[in-house]
């Protein structure tokens, strides 16, 4: 279906001034919306609903976003940080992970696959982990 | 229409805007340009700051009004109130999830500056993929948004032109019909070119309420003044 368009007249003039007053007045906007059969009230709480829904999902990727950005900059340090000190980085991952995971086995860093520091790493304080890598090596 | 040759570099991206063979209009070549240069979306936090911020409860029905009016005003549909109410509200809904969670309408702060302009663009463009998907395949690209060409346009002071005795002749069937003053002197601001609904009322003199009332009186009497322009071969 395509839209119509007519010469500009008295009639689209009526039309333009509707879409302003949909555009920045929200009394006559709901006026409008009754007038097409909408319960204005009813909608909303479907809005808020709705838009509770979005809200968290939006927040919820932003964070997993913001996880693996700062999970791969861990692994980065860490894996730089095997190659100056492996035996230091060792201890320090390790005393962070037995803290959390007392039953942790002890196993040399330097032959960890990318795949199993990524793994060890979610169970860590990122933040203070890079700090503590960074606290050793400068 | 002018048509370039252009060799394909990015046959993906440009594929789109194929008409014959491998010629382009040059309207969608300069368009592509001008998209390339000018692309800068919104981050993350600028969008999470709309998300956050807005009054969405009323936002919502400002969105939804709008569908239903380009539905009735550009799309001429004839549905039920049912119909109309559930196909926008999915078109709204469809359109926060494209933009807030599968981010596939990016906002080009650059070209459009306010969140309200974006939005209500992407609300358009996605009705109109709703009635036509082919059409608006071979114009927009996937990602980036743009204004379809059936945006609002105020008339120019030449298309405007209502000859007194037309004007007089319409006011004479509006005041037989029974529009009252205001919804009469509303008429007048029309046919004087004013098309702000502020200007409106204060020219009027009335408040918000009595304007509200005195608008949806006048736009009821639509077909006397339909009638009167078809007759002046309007």
């Amino acid at each position: 279906m395509a839209t119509e368009k007519n010469n500009k007249n008295i009639l689209d003039y009526i039309d333009n001034v509707e879409l302003e007053m949909l555009k920045d007045d929200i009394e006559y906007t709901k006026k409008y919306l009754e007038e097409e059969g909408v319960n204005v009230v009813e909608e909303q709480d479907y809005a808020d609903r709705y838009m509770k829904r979005i809200k968290f999902m939006a927040k919820a990727f932003t964070n997993k976003k913001q996880e693996e950005s700062l999970l791969g900059k861990a692994i980065e340090i860490v894996k730089k940080s095997i190659q100056e000190n492996a035996q230091k980085t060792t201890e320090t991952l390790i005393s962070m992970l037995q803290s959390k995971t007392p039953s942790f086995q002890y196993r040399k860093l330097e032959e960890w696959t990318d795949e199993e520091i990524r793994d060890v790493l979610r169970d860590v304080d990122l933040v203070k982990l890079m700090e503590e890598l960074d606290k050793e090596n400068s | 229409m002018d048509y370039l040759a252009v060799p394909i570099y990015n046959a993906d991206r440009l594929k789109k805007f194929t008409i014959v063979g491998n010629f382009f209009p040059v309207r969608s070549i300069l368009y592509y340009m001008t998209m390339v240069k000018t692309k800068t979306i919104a981050s993350d936090d600028l969008l999470m700051d709309q998300l956050q911020n807005r009054d969405w409860k009323q936002y919502w029905l400002r969105l939804m009004a709008r569908c239903f009016w380009v539905l009735r005003k550009r799309y001429k549909v004839k549905w039920t109130n049912e119909k109309l109410s559930e196909f926008s509200r999915s078109v709204v809904e469809e359109v926060i999830n494209k933009i807030f969670i599968e981010k596939d309408r990016n906002w080009n702060i650059e070209r459009y500056p306010d969140f309200d302009e974006f939005i209500v663009g992407v609300i358009d463009s996605h009705i109109n993929n709703k009635f036509n998907t082919k059409d608006i395949e071979s114009s927009i690209g996937e990602n980036d948004f743009i204004l379809d060409n059936n945006t609002e346009s105020e008339p120019s002071n030449e298309e405007a032109i209502i000859t007194k005795e037309l004007r007089k002749q319409i006011f004479d069937e509006l005041q037989k019909a029974g529009a009252e003053d205001d919804e009469l002197l509303i008429f007048e601001c029309l046919a004087d070119g004013i098309l702000k609904p502020n200007i409106i009322k204060d020219e009027i003199g009335i408040s918000d309420k009595d304007f509200h009332n005195a608008w949806r009186r006048f736009k009821r009497r639509r077909e006397v003044i339909q009638l009167n322009l078809a007759a002046n071969g309007y």
